[in-house]
């Protein structure tokens, strides 16, 4: 059972970073985005995060690695040591070229 | 040694670019100001021969044509300097008219050395050539559909196509062919038509938005251009497979140069002070091949708790705040040039950058020193 909602949890961060709405002019989308990809992230505890990043291609580590940066942006209670997890683990995959395209990329989260 | 490393009398600024002549015995550069030097290696050191002073403000690019034995160089003042060489061995200046209204960014000899082009700030490119009826140099504008600065340019071994970086990250393959000086250019797979500033192809740096081009290159053959940008990625085109573009997310900080070693091999470097090889793979694909750099930190003497104590007190500073980097260049490397070998076939390169140092890279001793390195 435990096993069978931590794969669900994963497939729901591939499909919200897939269908990352980074290019979107609406406001209100790319809020709601945003939204709905911090609470994947933050419902995926840090000993699974590991395994949900070696699962993400290059592209999506990018992806993910704006909304990392996004959810600094405005922080909730315990929130910014959950995401200093998942920056940590895709920075080990990305690098510092993951974050340089954070900041160099014109569509953002 | 696979790499030696050369400083430049008491250059300590960065290098902004460098140039060989033909047979690498001379060199010119910019410390980073409105001069260009001229050194001559003699032995291991260098002799400054010297200084083209024409230019008001700080230097952008520099090229040396090795048969024709001319520099031209380009600047911020929006001048462009031909350099010839007259009895006395003195350098002595002819002003380009390139009617610009910003800075001069970069600058290239055609591949017959009968033209050159100058990328600028007035997002236009300048095409120059020699009219010896008015004995001036002539300069014909690409404009369109350029939206930002030039940053970089390279020429098709044909020496009629362009590519061209921009900081409205995009690269585009124009045509660049006067019809005062050349024949008609046979057809290439960029295409037939070839009027003077005809657009061949764009390309969109990325889908995600952004990344200014840093460089780009046309490889031997002349039917693929590889490009660096901001976003640390690498991007390669391919004319022969419809333009389809490969690209690879680099981990490491953006790169700032690339040249190619082969028609399927690559070396990057920029931001991460290390020159990168890569390979392309028969079926297309970008892969990583070595860091040329291998060399370690030094531990200056061992790391004993004394030595610790003492370099402190001589530095008078309370923390141990090792700067110096675990690789040769210890600043952002700005510019590659080919050394040794022949386009398609590269022996040695040269890298220059933000710390004042030239070093020359042995591919041969590389290969031979670096595991799993095959250049191919």
């Amino acid at each position: 059972m435990a096993k069978n909602t931590s794969s669900k949890h994963i497939d729901a961060l591939k499909t919200v970073l897939n269908s990352a709405p980074l290019g979107s002019k609406n406001q209100q989308v790319k809020d709601n985005a945003l939204t709905l990809t911090l609470r994947v992230l933050l419902a995926i505890k840090p000993s699974q995060i590991e395994e949900a990043v070696q699962s993400l291609e290059i592209e999506l580590i990018d992806v993910l690695m704006k909304y990392v940066y996004k959810g600094f942006e405005s922080p909730s209670e315990g929130s910014s040591g959950h995401l200093l997890v998942w920056h940590e683990k895709a920075y080990n995959i990305g690098g510092v070229g993951s974050i340089v395209r954070v900041l160099a990329d014109t569509k953002r989260a | 040694m696979s790499q030696v490393v050369h400083r430049f009398g008491n250059i300590y600024a960065p290098i902004t670019c460098h140039a060989w002549n033909k047979n690498r015995t001379q060199i010119a550069l910019s410390p980073n100001n409105h001069e260009v030097h001229i050194y001559e290696r003699n032995g291991s050191d260098w002799k400054l021969l010297d200084i083209l002073n024409q230019h008001d403000l700080r230097v952008m690019g520099i090229d040396w044509g090795p048969n024709t034995n001319r520099i031209v160089t380009c600047a911020v003042d929006r001048n462009a300097y031909v350099w010839t060489q007259g009895e006395d061995k003195k350098w002595k200046p002819t002003l380009v008219l390139l009617r610009i209204n910003r800075a001069a960014t970069c600058v290239k000899w055609s591949p017959d050395e009968n033209k050159f082009a100058v990328g600028s700030g007035a997002r236009l490119i300048s095409v120059c050539y020699f009219e010896s009826e008015n004995d001036w140099w002539v300069s014909k504008h690409i404009k369109k559909p350029i939206r930002s600065t030039i940053t970089s340019i390279d020429w098709h071994p044909n020496n009629v196509l362009l590519v061209a970086g921009s900081a409205d990250f995009k690269v585009r393959v124009f045509s660049a062919y006067i019809k005062d000086i050349e024949k008609t250019p046979e057809p290439t797979p960029w295409g037939t038509k070839m009027p003077l500033g005809q657009l061949m192809v764009e390309f969109v740096n990325s889908s995600c938005g952004g990344g200014w081009i840093h460089n780009v290159v046309f490889s031997p053959d002349g039917n693929k251009i590889c490009w660096v940008s901001h976003d640390s990625t690498i991007n390669i085109a391919d004319a022969t497979k419809g333009n389809a573009v490969t690209k690879l997310r680099a981990q490491y900080l953006p790169f700032l140069s690339c040249i190619w070693m082969t028609n399927n091999s690559l070396v990057v470097a920029g931001h991460s002070c290390i020159p990168i090889l890569y390979n392309l793979t028969t079926d297309g694909q970008l892969v990583f091949g070595a860091k040329l750099d291998t060399s370690q930190k030094k531990q200056a003497g061992g790391l004993s708790a004394m030595n610790i104590f003492q370099s402190l007190d001589k530095r008078s500073t309370s923390e141990v705040n090792d700067t110096k980097l675990d690789s040769v260049h210890q600043n952002a490397i700005t510019s590659i040039c080919q050394y040794s070998g022949e386009k398609g076939n590269i022996k040695s390169f040269s890298t220059s950058g933000m710390d004042g140092l030239l070093v020359i890279w042995d591919v041969m001793t590389l290969e031979k020193t670096i595991a799993g390195l095959k250049i191919i």
